[in-house]
């Protein structure tokens, strides 16, 4: 066994060194990510709090391993994602780290029960039973909106729809970006105490929020600030 | 990748797809109606070459483009030249053999079944008609007896009736793509007699109403023996320009008569032909790359458009090949339905229309075996089926060289 995973054996979940990312606005380069070192054990709820275009989103996309940082690398289960090819990356977020975009993350042109069988149409090794499905949807409250259209349903409710949706894949860790943004706070409370517990049953959780009364729910909380993470 | 993804997609972007649909299809169809039309008058002018049979045609001065008329078009007409000129012909240094004919327009009226062209041909000298027989020729072809062109209603015993007198159907000809798929074939003598009652029955409806008798008004008697025209085959060795050469030494300039080498008149279809086949081919090639292009600029937005729906496929475990493999199904399902769309409905047009596409044309023209017409379906299917998927290439580079969160950024910005 080699250092690095003997380092993961005990316990860490994802691990990211020294990432760096930066884009250009204009002609003036904007650093998103700069040298940001975490680590995320199994169970644990994490909170990152920023201003907008401090660099938070940018963050999980490296750490979902949808966007390549210009340095640093991240480690899942003590795999590099660097020695990952596209298709175990993909195969990654299918299966052991659920994902919850920034925004509207359903196709409105699937009913909310096909928009969470998407990922079991992708991957065809995934046989999740229709009592699974109906497990997840009832986890999050939406069971009895199984057959309806996104178009149809609140804030809160889609949200609760991507959430089940990285739950069926049964996660070892769910990155949720901004699921809180644009809801009432009733709402909001509520999509955190589902998070919440979540974690309790041993998914890792990393929450991103502008909500600071979100954040302190998390055991665990960070800010982010210019591409720094304090 | 999921086909549920994919026809999902389609189903509920009805426009996009009905848009992407019909530019195809339109496609399809120009390219498959363009080859059909294409292939049926190179057809035709091959038939043509072939059903002539004979190196140079002789006319009355003045009379050779109705001559052309009726071999291309079969444009129904009488003309009358003196049968001595079939002998004087047949004497000229290298004519192997001549037939003559006799072409008669029959009425649109109550005395004939329809108005067509009647071509009298002598059983003995004939090197014409015989080939192109399909149905089983009597041994000797009676006066009542007729052969009609391909493309002329009625089966072998029908009855019909020309000039009040009644003919009997003994044979059909092959189609050749020419005039003559419209005409009717009957004995020299028959031909005669038709000519004679054609010209009574008009002298006696002028009379009837009245009018009285003047040469400008009526059509001339036919001549006895009259003949329109006289068929050469020319001796081994031997080319039309030579004979055309040695009438002229032995009857001079201006005899009276035109000899109308054949290959001129296919010369006249060839050019014709070549026009309309370049405008065919043009306006396909034309087509195709304005397709590809407009295809190419809306697949292109479109994509744009669907930028957060690829970045939610990619978050939830899509690989950019799934994600490129959906995007090319979507466009390859597209494509194969609006081409065949397309193609059946180009079908539905080219075939039944044939008629009219013919006169429209106004070159021969010959139908297209079904095995044939089966080729280009295919040919035309392929092609516009590719198209799209062809023009899905350009904005699928743009995914699979990009990080996906990038392009969302880029939309986001």
């Amino acid at each position: 066994m080699t250092g690095e995973q003997d380092r993961f054996a005990k316990g860490v979940l994802l691990e990211a060194r020294g990432i760096k990312k930066s884009y250009k606005r204009g002609d003036n380069p904007f650093c998103a990510a700069d040298n940001i070192s975490l680590s995320i054990n199994p169970g644990e709820f994490i909170g990152i709090t920023g201003r907008s275009g401090s660099g938070k989103s940018t963050l999980m996309n490296i750490l979902a391993g949808l966007m390549t940082p210009d340095e640093g690398e991240v480690f899942f289960e003590g795999k590099s994602y660097k020695k990952m090819t596209d298709r175990e990356l993909s195969a990654l977020r299918c299966n052991g780290l659920g994902y919850i975009m920034q925004g509207l993350s359903v196709l409105p042109n699937f009913t909310v029960y096909e928009n969470i069988l998407i990922p079991e149409w992708l991957d065809r090794r995934r046989k999740s039973s229709p009592k699974d499905i109906l497990k997840a949807m009832k986890k999050v409250g939406i069971a009895h909106l199984k057959r309806q259209y996104p178009s149809r349903l609140s804030g809160g409710e889609l949200r609760r729809v991507s959430i089940a949706r990285a739950l069926l894949s049964s996660p070892k860790l769910l990155i949720a970006d901004e699921p809180t943004s644009d809801l009432d706070e009733e709402t909001a409370e509520n999509i955190v105490n589902i998070l919440s517990d979540i974690a309790r049953e041993g998914v890792a959780v990393l929450m991103v929020t502008h909500d600071r009364e979100a954040a302190a729910k998390c055991g665990r909380e960070y800010q982010m600030k210019n591409g720094v993470l304090t | 990748m999921s086909l549920r993804i994919v026809f999902g997609n389609l189903r509920s972007r009805i426009y996009r797809t009905a848009t992407l649909g019909l530019i195809t299809a339109i496609l399809a169809a120009v390219l498959f109606g363009g080859l059909v039309v294409s292939s049926c008058l190179k057809r035709g002018a091959e038939g043509l070459a072939a059903r002539l049979g004979a190196d140079l045609l002789i006319v009355a001065e003045g009379y050779d483009r109705e001559m052309e008329g009726i071999l291309l078009r079969g444009e129904p007409t009488s003309f009358y030249m003196d049968s001595e000129w079939i002998e004087k012909i047949a004497s000229v240094d290298g004519v192997a053999s001549v037939s003559p004919q006799l072409y008669v327009a029959t009425l649109n009226s109550e005395c004939c079944t329809a108005s067509v062209q009647l071509i009298g041909y002598d059983t003995l000298s004939d090197f014409l008609i015989l080939p192109w027989i399909k149905t089983g020729l009597p041994s000797k072809l009676e006066e009542h007896d007729i052969v009609v062109g391909g493309m002329i209603m009625g089966q072998v015993g029908d009855a019909v009736k020309f000039f009040n007198r009644d003919y009997r159907i003994a044979a059909k000809m092959e189609n050749t793509g020419t005039g003559f798929d419209t005409s009717i074939f009957m004995t020299l003598s028959a031909a005669r007699a038709a000519a004679l009652d054609g010209y009574e029955i008009r002298k006696a409806a002028f009379t009837e109403m009245g009018i009285e008798y003047e040469d400008e008004y009526l059509p001339v008697p036919p001549p006895d023996n009259a003949i329109s025209t006289i068929a050469v085959l020319a001796a081994e060795g031997e080319t039309p320009t030579g004979i055309l050469r040695n009438i002229q030494a032995k009857y001079g300039y201006n005899p009276g008569i035109v000899a109308v080498p054949a290959n001129s008149i296919i010369n006249t279809v060839s050019s014709g032909l070549r026009t309309v086949t370049y405008f065919i081919g043009n306006i396909s090639v034309a087509l195709w790359f304005i397709s590809l292009l407009v295809l190419a600029v809306l697949f292109s937005a479109f994509i744009g458009e669907r930028k957060r729906e690829f970045g939610l496929l990619r978050s939830i475990g899509a690989s950019k090949k799934k994600l490129a493999g959906t995007i090319m199904l979507e466009s390859c399902a597209v494509s194969v339905i609006a081409s065949l769309v397309g193609i059946i409905a180009a079908a539905l047009i080219v075939f039944p229309f044939e008629t009219y596409l013919r006169k429209s044309i106004n070159l021969p023209y010959a139908e297209l075996p079904l095995l044939k017409a089966g080729i280009t379906a295919l040919f035309a299917f392929i092609l516009s089926s590719a198209a799209g998927p062809f023009a899905t290439l350009f904005s699928l580079g743009k995914i699979l060289k990009t990080d996906t969160m990038d392009i969302i950024r880029e939309d986001l910005r």
